[in-house]
């Protein structure tokens, strides 16, 4: 999709600054409730842009829930959470069709899914069954009950959080599952100021009542739209291939990045660009976004694992070593 | 004997095997590929030698020396021997194969042991002798082929260390140019052009080895071909490689071309060589050369470099003859077969016999004369020498023309005196001298065809003379009257130099010399061709005999006085202005002059012309110090010093050369912002400063900025290139170029101060981005 850049157009510069102006207002909605992580604000409104969904990692307690929660809210659309547990039933997450008995038809009540921003707290306590249940809304944006398919409304996306495959009590998601979500961010201990600030807060209330919507729905979409049509060079999609091949062909790593892996990378680029009020992606956004983007999917071999390594770090050394293009090779 | 047959084994190794695979192999192909090559280039070097031989029978042994040498440092080298042990083993190994291949039973087979070293170095010292002895091509016997191994193994070592532990190709470029440099300087005609690009092949092996070396000691790049497999980039390197040594290698045959003072030392056209000499004399005894050559060399390269010195007793001085001519076959002039058995020893007290016929007066003389730049295994003498003393050296007069030659002698740093007789025979004398020479003289003797326009002319000539005597004067006052003297030669291809000669009427003493020798003689008057000096010039009481003195005449015989010199050539400045005609040959009406003729001096410049005029045919050349060389050793050092110097700097200054056309065109007007980019990027690389490609244009210059702490202007200038760049890459509504070119210069000029002096001389001298192969 080489975009020829048409004057009024959606890649037309102010429609960037437009969004820029509404990120910078939701980021800084976002940052009243969770402090000195903006970095991961920052990916999570980047997955939000680039209609993909979010997994966040780590350990209890650090905000995981906060994040999702606040923002949902400082979005004025459908939030819906889900918990889950072991015995969450898939009907519980898609809906199920019940037997109206004065119509005397089935009637679909729709489940949690059905909402713009759907919160999966915990998703790897559930069974396979019932995450499998939400992964597949999450890549076909729709469900399928009784013969029926039902769209979800748009912008659609989905926060995951994941304790560690440590915990007990959990069911780690399967690789296939984790390459539905488009990027995973690890959210981490809050430094000491912030911490203290995070006290002071929540001394009397919840800051999440003060949480005000700063874009709606409609906005949102608006923006996806903008971030669509940033424009991607040749030699940038080349550059995320090759990072891809580096993983498929790299010594440390026993399962390399899926093609969606490729295509959820160049997507987080062009909606990271956007964010940066660019109108085109740089290897910069990929160089950014690839650890993200990719080290939730890569499985390492053996050998690694016990070396120490993490498919973090092997992204970063993969960056290293590839040559960022300077125009098309192929 | 191709790299090709040595590739980098590595590089079938897939990127996704474990790296702890690597090492051995790494290390294996590090050595085996550069041996190969440096190995095949000294032997592709060598076949520039071939045309100093006369057979190729000398090539074997040196395949078998420079294989050895090279396998033995190659074990050597992968045996990670320390450096400096590296040659001492190979040279340990070339003696032992010399030791094997030379020496006549050698006491412990190939080992070097005292004994058969000194056998080996028996048999170089013959080799050498013989050698300096023959003139190209030399017959290959088993003495030259031992020196030719020697000498190549030689260089195959110096190559070997070079390019596999130095990795230092262009250097050892310079190590296989020595190898040109013996056909370039010895032979006549200079290399032929396929010897130059034998050398230039051996060359661009190097280059092409040491870039595949390097590519896969730092890993492989991968790129992508159109059907979509990976292919290495080493065939791109080798491209890169071919293309700066094609660049070098035309730079160093067109830079002499185009700038008129640089000897043409590539192609090896100026018009001399080691002498040009006789290659018959196979018997030791024999020396072989054509003393023409040396002549020439003299009269138009060394015109003032002082020969020799004398003090005498006479206020006019005679000729200094040196050698004579006598044999006139093939078309070229030869000096008769010179025999110590036949030839008088001299010594201090020995009587030299002199041919002067009784009756006609004579005159002593004494001359003492001191050898300045001659080296001459001739001892220049004035005619009729009766005694010679002072030699050291076994010394021999050849009785039948009076040369003075050495055996293992020559004249260097001489001094000798010459008893000597000056001959005023009458003119009366000369009338009453009639043609009853008997017919079989040698200086009678014509091998094939004189041309007719020689024979023709002579008889015209000389139609009113009545005797020999007369008809000699004709001859000569025709040539001095009607002649032009001219170190230039005509020319002209369509027929022998002779009949250039006699038709433009313009030539120099060597032409004069023998066209009246040959005349005289198809009028039946025996005469031959004598080289030497004019009596040179008076400084106080002492003459001095200068390069311009060097001369050429011919003697004639005449019965009952002897053999008598004439002087054909005209006067001239150039020509040291010492031609004296002799008196006995003054005093005949003048010849009837030709309406037809005039002097007409030829314009063109020396060619091949000038040497054949009795010189054609396969001019073969000793190392010959000639007749009236002046120290040439000396001189062709000097040249072989001076060529080998101008070819280093021009393989030296080709990557500034290219580094430099590079960075105009990318900084012109019409570059693109690829090509600034790229200038940038060769320029951090040039410097050393840390560069990957692995960063993004955004990271390389912030990279650079932090690196090299830039700061205001120039920080600003790098940022945007930078940002240019990406935009250019990246964004779909390509960005202005312009400003861009100086931005870079700036940063380069900014890079370039932030560096020392030693830093900034390699980044212009050797730049290190010439090393990258992808543009």
């Amino acid at each position: 999709m080489t975009t020829k850049p048409t004057g009024a157009g959606p890649s037309d510069p102010t429609d960037v600054s437009d969004l820029v102006q509404t990120a910078a207002r939701i980021r800084a909605s976002v940052e009243t409730v969770i402090e000195g992580k903006a970095d991961v604000v920052r990916t999570a409104l980047t997955v939000l842009l680039a209609e993909g969904h979010l997994l966040i990692e780590d350990v209890p307690g650090v905000g995981k829930t906060m994040l999702a929660k606040t923002l949902a809210r400082s979005l004025d659309c459908t939030v819906r959470r889900i918990q889950f547990t072991p015995d969450l039933l898939p009907g519980d997450v898609t809906g199920v069709s019940v037997f109206n008995q004065e119509s005397r038809t089935f009637e679909f009540r729709p489940g949690a899914v059905f909402a713009n921003i759907v919160l999966g707290d915990e998703i790897n306590r559930a069974s396979p069954k019932t995450q499998s249940a939400l992964l597949e809304a999450m890549e076909e944006r729709q469900v399928t009950v009784d013969g029926t398919t039902y769209e979800l409304p748009s912008p659609f996306m989905v926060m995951a959080t994941q304790n560690p495959v440590e915990m007990e009590g959990t069911y780690p998601l399967p690789e296939a599952q984790r390459d539905r979500f488009m990027a995973r961010v690890a959210i981490g201990y809050p430094d000491t100021r912030s911490e203290m600030d995070m006290l002071a807060g929540h001394a009397h209330a919840s800051p999440l009542d003060d949480v005000r919507p700063v874009a709606d729905a409609a906005l949102v979409s608006r923006l996806v739209a903008v971030v669509r049509q940033i424009h991607v060079a040749d030699s940038v999609r080349q550059y995320a291939v090759d990072i891809a091949n580096a993983t498929r062909q790299n010594a440390d790593i026993r399962l390399g990045a899926s093609p969606r892996a490729t295509l959820h990378l160049v997507r987080a680029a062009k909606s990271a660009a956007a964010l940066d009020g660019r109108d085109h992606v740089l290897p910069d956004d990929i160089q950014a976004l690839a650890s993200s983007v990719l080290a939730h999917r890569l499985i390492l071999t053996a050998d690694a694992q016990i070396a120490g390594r993490t498919t973090g770090s092997v992204v970063t050394e993969i960056l290293r070593r590839v040559p960022v293009p300077a125009a098309v090779r192929v | 004997m191709t790299a090709s047959t040595a590739p980098p084994r590595a590089e079938g190794r897939g990127d996704g095997a474990p790296p702890s695979r690597a090492p051995n192999r790494l290390a294996t192909s590090g050595v085996l590929g550069p041996s190969v090559a440096s190995g095949g280039a000294v032997l592709l070097a060598a076949i520039a030698l071939a045309p100093v031989f006369d057979t190729g029978g000398w090539f074997g042994a040196t395949v078998i020396t420079v294989a050895a040498v090279t396998a033995v440092g190659g074990v050597a080298t992968w045996a990670r021997l320390p450096l400096f042990l590296v040659p001492i083993v190979q040279a340990v190994a070339l003696f032992a194969v010399l030791v094997a291949r030379f020496t006549t039973d050698p006491p412990l087979g190939f080992v070097p042991t005292s004994d058969a070293m000194a056998a080996l170095r028996e048999v170089l010292a013959t080799g050498m002798g013989e050698v300096n002895r023959y003139a190209p091509p030399v017959p290959v016997s088993s003495a030259v082929t031992a020196v030719t191994a020697i000498g190549l193994g030689c260089v195959a070592i110096v190559v070997f260390v070079l390019q596999v532990n130095l990795r230092m190709p262009v250097a050892a470029g310079l190590a296989l140019i020595s190898v040109y440099v013996v056909p370039a300087l010895v032979l006549d005609e200079g290399a032929p052009w396929w010897a130059f690009a034998a050398v230039a092949a051996g060359w661009m092996l190097l280059l092409i080895s040491d870039e595949r070396v390097g590519l896969v000691g730092w890993g492989r790049v991968l790129r992508r071909t159109e059907g979509g497999a990976a292919t290495s980039a080493a065939s791109g390197l080798s491209s890169a490689a071919l293309r700066l040594g094609g660049i070098a290698v035309v730079t160093a045959v067109a830079l002499p071309i185009l700038v008129p003072s640089l000897t043409d030392a590539v192609l090896g056209r100026h018009p001399t060589g080691f002498g040009s000499g006789e290659g018959t004399g196979n018997a030791p005894d024999q020396v072989g050369l054509n003393p023409f050559v040396s002549l020439r060399r003299d009269l138009l390269e060394q015109p003032d470099a002082v020969v020799l010195r004398y003090t005498t007793t006479t206020a006019a001085p005679s000729y200094l003859r040196a050698v004579v001519l006598e044999q006139y076959v093939g078309e070229k002039w030869l000096p008769r077969a010179l025999d110590p058995a036949t030839a008088t020893r001299v010594t201090d007290g020995t009587a030299l016999q002199v041919a002067i016929g009784t009756g006609v007066a004579t005159t002593r003389q004494t001359y003492d004369l001191t050898a300045d730049r001659l080296v001459n295994p001739y001892v220049p003498v004035p005619e009729n020498a009766t005694a010679v003393r002072g030699l050291a050296g076994q010394w021999y007069d050849d009785n039948q023309t009076g040369t003075i030659f050495g055996i293992d002698s020559t004249t260097k740093d001489a001094s000798w005196s010459v008893d000597a007789l000056a001959a005023a025979p009458t003119t009366a004398q000369f009338q009453a001298s009639t043609s009853g020479s008997s017919p079989d003289l040698e200086q009678l003797r014509v091998a094939g065809d004189l041309p007719e326009v020689l024979t023709a002319d002579a008889r015209a000539w000389t139609a009113d003379g009545a005797t020999n005597y007369e008809k000699a004067i004709l001859l000569q006052n025709h040539f001095l009257q009607n002649f032009a003297y001219s170190t230039a030669a005509a020319a002209d291809q369509s027929s022998s130099a002779i009949e250039s000669f006699l038709r433009d009427r313009s030539g120099y003493c060597q032409q004069f010399a023998a066209t009246m020798a040959l005349m005289a003689r198809s009028l039946g008057i025996p005469a031959r061709v004598v080289v030497g000096y004019t009596p040179g010039t008076k400084d106080g009481n002492t003459w001095v005999v200068t390069g311009k003195d060097a001369h050429a005449w011919p003697e004639l015989f005449f019965p009952g006085i002897g053999w008598v010199r004439f002087e054909p050539t005209p006067r001239s400045a150039t020509d040291g202005g010492g031609v004296q005609v002799p008196a006995y040959a003054q005093s005949l009406p003048p010849a009837a002059t030709d309406p037809g003729a005039t002097p007409r001096p030829s314009s063109t410049s020396v060619n091949g012309k000038l040497g054949n005029l009795l010189d054609t045919g396969a001019g073969a050349a000793v190392p010959f110090d000639g007749p009236a060389a002046v120290t040439t050793a000396d001189q062709w050092r000097q040249r072989g010093l001076l060529a080998l110097l101008v070819v280093g700097l021009l393989l030296a200054a080709a990557p500034a050369a290219w580094r430099w056309a590079r960075r105009r065109r990318r900084l012109s007007a019409s570059a693109s912002v690829e090509d600034a980019w790229e200038e940038l990027r060769d320029t951090a690389l040039d410097l050393g400063i840390d560069w990957s490609d692995a960063r993004t244009p955004r990271q390389a210059v912030a990279g650079v900025i932090a690196g090299q702490h830039l700061t205001g202007t120039v920080a600003e200038a790098a940022t945007r290139v930078g940002r240019v760049t990406e935009r250019s890459r990246y964004a779909p509504l390509p960005p202005s170029a312009e400003g861009l070119a100086e931005d870079v210069s700036a940063v380069r000029t900014a890079l370039l101060d932030r560096v020392d002096r030693s830093a900034r001389l390699r980044a212009i001298l050797l730049p290190a981005s010439l090393r990258r192969s992808d543009d």
